[in-house]
C-alpha cells in the first residue's frame, strides 16, 4: 500500500520508465495498475504509450521486409568480390 | 513491394522476471544495476495484454497458428518479390552454388543486415558468413523452404554473433541518445509527444519512409540500438537479450527505454509530427 501511495506521487519520466519495463517482462500487478491509471489522467503519458506501443507493433512487422526499410542498399562490386573470393576459397577447402 | 504484418504474430512472453523490491525498483531507470531478479512468472508482456485499443491479443496457441499462416505469406511475399520458387535446392543438382546464392540474394542479405547492424562493413561482414556458413551446412535445407528465408535464418544467427561480439568489445559503456532530454529535471515533460498525423504501421508501406527509419535508428548509440534490434525487429524474449548483451534486466529495461525514447522522437521530428521537417533528420 505504502509502496502503491509513492508511486502515485512520481513524475511522469518513472511512470514511463516503468511501461517500458512491462513491455520487456517486469512483472508487477501494483506497477502496471499504477501505469494505467497514470496514462489515463495524463494526457501526454496516455499518447506516448500508445505511440510507442504502436512502434513496437511497427518494428515488429518489419521481420523480413527488412530491405525495404534500408532502401535501395546494394552490395558494392567490390564487397560483391571480395566475398565471391573467400567463398571460392572456401569451397576449394579440403573439409567443405 | 509489400509488407508482411509480422505484428500480428502473437508468442507468449517466455519472461520469467519478478517485480522487483522498492529498492530495485529505484535502480530501474539506472544503469548500475546487476541485481538478481530472476525467478519463475509466466506472464504475457505488457503489450500483448493491454494493446491500444484495450484487446486482449492472441493466445499462444491462437498465435503460433497465425504465425504458421503468416511465415507462408512471408515465403510467397519473398518469392513474390525475387520471382525464386520453394522449388529444392540442392536436391537433384549437382552442389551448392554459393555464387549463385551471392548474385541472387545477395543484395536482399545485405539490406536485411544493414537495417539491424546500421553500418555497411559489417552488413557486408555478416553477408559474407552468413554465405560461408551456408555452403558448410548446405545439407541443413531442406526443399520445403525457400532458399532465400533459409539463408536469412542464418543471417538472423550472424546478426546476433555480431551484436554478441560487439557488445563483449565495448563493456558496460553507456552513451547518450544525442538531443535534448525528453524530460526535465523534477522529471516532467520538457516537451509533450505531439499527435502523429499517420500510423506507424501505415508508414511502412511507404518507399520514403524506409530512409527515415534508418536513419532514426543509426541515430541511437550502439548498445541501445543493439537491445531494440534483438527485442524488436529479432523478437527474442527479454532473457534472450540480456543472455546474448550480458546485461541485468535492470539495464537491458533501461536500454530499451532509452532507445524507445530516442527512436519515437526522431520519428516525430521527421515523419508522424504534425509539425515534423522532412527534409533532414535532426531529431
Amino acid at each position: 500500500m505504502k509502496r502503491f501511495f509513492r508511486l502515485l506521487f512520481m513524475p511522469c519520466e518513472g511512470y514511463m520508465e516503468l511501461l517500458s519495463a512491462l513491455m520487456d517482462g517486469h512483472v508487477s500487478p501494483t506497477d502496471r495498475f499504477a501505469v494505467r491509471l497514470h496514462t489515463l489522467y495524463c494526457r501526454a503519458c496516455g499518447r506516448y504509450r500508445k505511440q510507442i506501443l504502436k512502434l513496437r507493433r511497427m518494428l515488429r512487422a518489419i521481420d523480413e521486409s527488412g530491405w525495404t526499410a534500408a532502401g535501395e542498399a546494394v552490395l558494392t562490386a567490390e564487397a560483391r568480390d571480395r566475398i565471391l573470393q573467400n567463398l571460392h576459397a572456401a569451397e576449394s577447402e579440403p573439409n567443405v | 513491394m509489400r509488407f508482411v504484418v509480422g505484428s500480428e504474430i502473437g508468442r507468449a512472453s517466455s519472461c520469467r522476471i519478478l517485480a522487483p523490491t522498492a529498492r530495485e525498483r529505484s535502480s530501474v531507470g539506472t544503469t548500475s544495476g546487476r541485481e538478481p531478479v530472476a525467478v519463475a512468472a509466466s506472464r504475457p508482456a505488457y503489450d500483448e495484454r493491454y494493446d491500444d485499443d484495450g484487446n486482449d491479443e492472441a493466445s499462444a496457441a491462437a498465435g503460433s497458428e497465425r504465425a504458421g499462416d503468416l511465415m507462408h505469406v512471408a515465403r510467397d511475399t519473398i518469392d513474390a518479390a525475387t520471382g525464386s520458387t520453394t522449388a529444392p535446392a540442392h536436391h537433384g543438382l549437382p552442389g551448392p552454388d554459393p555464387a549463385r546464392w551471392l548474385a541472387k540474394h545477395g543484395d536482399a542479405l545485405f539490406r536485411f543486415a544493414l537495417l539491424r547492424l546500421r553500418d555497411r562493413g559489417h552488413a557486408e561482414e555478416a553477408v559474407q558468413d552468413c554465405l560461408l556458413a551456408a555452403l558448410r551446412n548446405v545439407q541443413t535445407f531442406a526443399d520445403r523452404s525457400a532458399e532465400r528465408t533459409w539463408l536469412i535464418g542464418i543471417l538472423k544467427h550472424k546478426i546476433v554473433d555480431h551484436l554478441r561480439r560487439a557488445s563483449r568489445k565495448r563493456g558496460r559503456e553507456e552513451a547518450a541518445v544525442a538531443g535534448p532530454a525528453p524530460f526535465d529535471e523534477r522529471g516532467f515533460w520538457r516537451s509533450r509527444p505531439e499527435r502523429w498525423i499517420e500510423d506507424p504501421s501505415a508508414a511502412l508501406q511507404r518507399e520514403e519512409f524506409g530512409p527515415v527509419l534508418m536513419r532514426c535508428l543509426s541515430k541511437l548509440p550502439d548498445g541501445i540500438a543493439s537491445a531494440l534490434v534483438l527485442r524488436e525487429l529479432h523478437r527474442m524474449s527479454s532473457d534472450e537479450v540480456c543472455a546474448i548483451l550480458e546485461v541485468s534486466p535492470q539495464t537491458l529495461w533501461q536500454r530499451l527505454h532509452r532507445a524507445r525514447l530516442g527512436l519515437r522522437r526522431c520519428l516525430e521530428r521527421n515523419w508522424f509530427g504534425s509539425s515534423r521537417r522532412r527534409e533532414g533528420t535532426g531529431g
